[in-house]
């Protein structure tokens, strides 16, 4: 009989029958995994709420010939303070969807699941919209599309100047006359303050963001930055950032009613 | 299964496709439902389509009714000051069952869900609003499931019906019965707690 220990984040479970769930992981030790969790689903099964997803959780999972399934397993960190904010969850569930379509199945990241795990914790105590960024960012360079940041990605000159853009086929930062030239490619215009604090989001601690100030231009710029830059590399929109654009969509109609 | 011939591999794979039956079961059912007399084989298919036909959803409660008004919205007894928000019409029966609950429910048919895109517009929110609005409402008790989707959905709905003026409580989550303290995860420790009550 072949068992595995492993440490991994519940990411995902998807119901199968009555009482199972399968779960989709980021292991410490294997990366992305897919599990079959048998009678979780069950009231008074010891599995509940340590297949939950964002919950960390200590698996002791055995080899199957085609799916492997959970033989036990122990919950050793929930992240309570996520559930009290919707801003929070929602944010949660866009790191986790970005970590299980930016990750292949069976390879270890270790360094990437500590940045999920800090950025669940930070998530319930910074500001939830700049640690999902920051996390993005560190997301992208640690897959391996880090854009590039400290030359035009065309001419390599220097980046002067304040106006700036953004184009994900190009590499990453335009100058101001590279982007005239690129104008029918995929680009945003955008500040330089916004590449700045692309770099800081990038070099600070996620710990120490949660109370980077940034002004609302700067956040606008950065989704359309990072939206950009995971739809081109990934190949698909992300469903949790419809859902938070809907969602901001629909409170600003409420809001200006009343 | 090849050897049961087109007709009954048909039927068999039709069934195998309702949920919670597998292969063995769906093949059981089919060979009872042929042997057995012709008429059990009728009323089952016109029950189905019947059921098919006539069904719509309450035009107060959006639970699955085969009239206008749904057995419960239409019952002058229940009391019209309270209301029971649940995800599915499964969730209805399930508390109607306990027989504890005699106020009026609302069915969202489903549960807000970021991963799937699913927002409070694929729900029957604005119904509910419209109700709320209303005025007879005095508390709501939100039921939906303790899962990601669920406490979503709760917190989304609490955060608008509560500068309504009205009373919200949320379904008390404690250890179920048969499970043990020493299994029971953080959250639904936290939740046992908060929960908990005198003993008389
Ligand atoms: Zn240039
Ligand atoms: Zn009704």
């Amino acid at each position: 009989m072949k068992l595995y220990k492993t440490d991994a984040l519940v990411l995902r479970n998807l119901s199968r029958g009555d009482i199972d769930q399968l779960l989709v992981l980021f292991s410490l030790e294997y990366g992305k995994l897919k599990v079959m969790a048998h009678g979780s689903r069950k009231i008074t099964s010891r599995k509940r709420g340590a297949v939950q997803p964002l919950t960390l959780t200590r698996f002791l999972i055995h080899k199957g010939r085609y799916l492997d399934s959970v033989r036990q397993c122990e919950e050793l960190e929930s992240f309570p303070e996520l559930f009290l904010r919707m801003d929070r969850i929602c944010y949660a569930s866009y790191a986790v969807e970005l970590i299980e379509n930016s990750t292949v199945e069976g390879e270890a990241n270790q360094v990437l699941f500590a940045v999920l795990v800090e950025t669940l914790r930070q998530l319930g105590r910074g500001d939830p919209e700049i640690i999902a960024r920051a996390f993005a960012l560190k997301l992208i360079t640690l897959v391996g599309y880090k854009p590039v940041l400290d030359l035009c990605a065309k001419c390599r000159k220097n980046l002067t100047g304040k106006a700036l853009a953004f184009s994900p086929p190009a590499g990453g930062f335009l100058c101001a006359d590279c982007a005239r030239e690129n104008s029918e490619n995929q680009m945003v215009m955008c500040h330089r303050g916004t590449l700045e604090t692309i770099k800081l989001m990038l070099a600070w601690e996620l710990s120490k963001l949660g109370q980077l100030k940034v002004d609302s231009g700067t956040r606008g710029e950065l989704y359309y930055v990072l939206k950009l830059h995971l739809e081109y590399h990934l190949g698909y929109r992300c469903a949790t950032e419809m859902f938070i654009d809907k969602l901001r969509n629909r409170n600003n109609r409420y809001n200006t009613k009343s | 299964m090849k050897y049961y011939g087109a007709s009954i591999t048909r039927l068999i794979d039709e069934l195998a496709g309702l949920p919670g039956v597998g292969p063995k079961s769906a093949q059981r059912m089919a060979l009872y439902l042929l042997n057995a007399p012709a008429q059990v084989t009728q009323n089952l298919a016109n029950a189905m389509l019947e059921a098919r036909k006539n069904i719509r959803y309450c035009s107060v409660c959006s639970n699955l009714t085969d009239t206008q008004l749904c057995q419960i919205c239409s019952d002058p007894r229940r009391n019209r000051d309270i209301l029971c928000i649940v995800e599915e019409p499964k969730d209805v029966s399930a508390i109607e069952k306990v027989r504890g609950f005699k106020g009026m429910y609302h069915v969202l048919h489903g549960a807000i869900s970021p991963r799937d895109n699913i927002g409070p517009d694929e729900l029957t929110v604005k119904q509910l609003l419209k109700r709320l609005q209303e005025g007879t409402i005095k508390e709501v008790i939100l039921a939906t499931n303790p899962n990601l989707e669920g406490e979503a959905t709760s917190l989304f709905l609490s955060q608008i019906i509560k500068p309504m003026g009205i009373k919200v409580t949320r379904l008390a989550y404690g250890l179920p019965m048969g499970a043990s303290v020493e299994y029971a995860d953080e959250v639904t420790l936290t939740r046992a707690l908060e929960g908990r009550r005198e003993i008389e």
